[in-house]
C-alpha cells in the first residue's frame, strides 16, 4: 500500500505512472504549499493557482526527480519560483498584485478576551499583515521560508536560487523593516493584555 | 555600541525563537543589557508574525489539479487575468455583434444609395470632352501639319 511509503518512494512510483502516489503526495503537502503561496502573495486566488501549477509541474518533472535534497524542499522550490515569477510578471504589467483577502478574526489578546481585546487583536493582525505584505517580494519570501516554513538558510537559499549570504541579508533587511513597521506594537508587547489599549490619536 | 554587540545583534536577528542560542550569544546576553533588550524586541517581532496566518485550504483543489492535467494547462480564474486580456476577451465575445452591425449598416447604406436619387448631385449638361482631347490638347500649340503635331498627337487632328 502506498500510504506507508515515504515521499521519495512515492515520487519513484509516480515516475512510473502511479497516479495514486500523486494523490497521496498532494494530500500530504497541499496545505503547506498553499500556506506558503498565501503568505507570499497575500491572495487566496493566486495561492490556489500556484498550488495547482506546483503539483502539475511536480507530476511533469517526476521522471527527472533525484532524491538529493528533501522532497519538501524540492516541492517548496517549485512553489517559491512560481510565486516570485508570478509577482515579477505582475509588476511588469504594472499591476499591483492582488492582496485583497482579509484574514479571519482571531483573538490574540487574552485567554478570556472581551470585545475590546478582540478589536485590538484584529488591529494588530491587520498591522502585521500590512507590514509583511509591504516587504519587497524576495525579502518576504526569505522570511516565509525561514520563519514560517522552518527551512534552514541553505534550503531557503536553494529554493530561492540564491546564495546563503544573500538570503541572510534579505532576512536581516526584512527584520529591520518589520521592527520599524511594528514598532508601536513591539513596544506594547511586554505590557499585559488588559492594559494594552491604543493611545488616542 | 561596540563591534561585538553589533555582531551579536546581527546573529540574534537570524535566530528563530524556538532555536537554541549558541553559548557565546547566551554569555553576551547575560552581561549586556542593551543587547538583551534588542533580543526581547526580536522575540516580540517573531511573536507578532504568528498572527499572519493562512486561511484553510480549499476543498476542490484536487479536482482542479486533475482538470488542469486533463486540459494540459492550469485553468486560470478570471480574476487573475490581466486587464488587457480581459478587455480582449470581452471584445472578442462582442465580435459577432459588431460584424453584424457593420454588415447591416453597409447593406442599408447601399440600398438607400441606389434607391434614392438626389437631383442636385446629377450634372445638368453631359460632359462632351473626350479623354483624347483632354490629354492631347496640351499640344495644340504645335503648328498644324508639323511633324511634332503629327508625332505627338495623332488623335487630336482627327475630326
Amino acid at each position: 500500500m502506498p500510504e506507508g511509503l515515504c515521499d521519495q518512494e512515492l515520487m519513484a512510483r509516480l515516475a512510473g505512472g502511479d497516479h495514486e502516489s500523486f494523490h497521496l503526495l498532494f494530500l500530504r503537502h497541499q496545505k503547506r504549499v498553499f500556506r506558503l503561496a498565501f503568505r507570499q502573495t497575500g491572495n487566496r486566488l493566486e495561492a490556489e493557482e500556484i498550488v495547482q501549477e506546483t503539483f502539475v509541474r511536480l507530476l511533469r518533472s517526476a521522471a527527472r526527480y533525484r532524491a538529493e535534497a528533501s522532497f519538501e524542499t524540492y516541492l517548496l522550490t517549485i512553489a517559491t519560483r512560481l510565486c516570485l515569477n508570478a509577482q515579477a510578471r505582475a509588476y511588469k504589467r504594472f499591476e499591483e498584485p492582488h492582496r485583497m483577502d482579509e484574514p479571519r478574526i482571531i483573538n490574540v489578546a487574552a485567554s478570556t478576551p472581551g470585545p475590546e481585546d478582540a478589536a485590538l487583536g484584529n488591529e494588530i493582525r491587520s498591522a502585521v499583515r500590512r507590514v509583511i505584505l509591504s516587504l519587497p517580494d524576495e525579502e518576504r519570501m526569505a522570511l516565509v521560508l525561514f520563519r514560517f516554513e522552518g527551512l534552514s538558510y541553505e534550503d531557503a537559499a536553494r529554493a530561492m536560487g540564491k546564495t546563503v549570504s544573500a538570503v541572510t541579508s534579505l532576512l536581516w533587511r526584512a527584520r529591520e523593516r518589520l521592527r520599524e513597521g511594528l514598532k508601536e506594537w513591539i513596544d506594547d508587547a511586554a505590557v499585559p493584555s488588559q492594559d494594552r489599549r491604543r493611545k488616542p490619536v | 555600541m561596540d563591534k561585538e554587540c553589533q555582531n551579536v545583534r546581527r546573529r540574534l536577528a537570524l535566530v528563530r525563537p524556538e532555536d537554541p542560542l549558541e553559548a557565546e550569544l547566551e554569555a553576551h546576553l547575560s552581561s549586556c543589557v542593551s543587547c538583551r533588550l534588542i533580543r526581547q524586541g526580536d522575540l516580540a517581532t517573531w511573536g507578532l508574525l504568528e498572527l499572519y496566518t493562512a486561511p484553510p485550504t480549499p476543498s476542490d483543489l484536487w479536482i482542479r489539479v486533475n482538470e488542469a492535467l486533463s486540459h494540459g494547462r492550469t485553468p486560470r480564474r478570471r480574476e487573475t487575468l490581466g486587464k488587457w486580456m480581459e478587455a480582449f476577451c470581452s471584445a472578442w465575445r462582442l465580435a459577432p455583434a459588431i460584424a453584424f452591425t457593420v454588415a447591416l449598416g453597409l447593406g442599408l447604406g447601399g440600398w438607400l444609395g441606389s434607391a434614392l436619387t438626389i437631383p442636385y448631385l446629377v450634372p445638368s449638361t453631359p460632359r462632351t470632352t473626350t479623354y483624347a482631347q483632354d490629354e492631347w490638347g496640351a499640344f495644340d500649340l504645335a503648328p498644324p501639319g508639323s511633324l511634332a503635331r503629327a508625332y505627338l498627337s495623332p488623335m487630336a487632328d482627327e475630326p
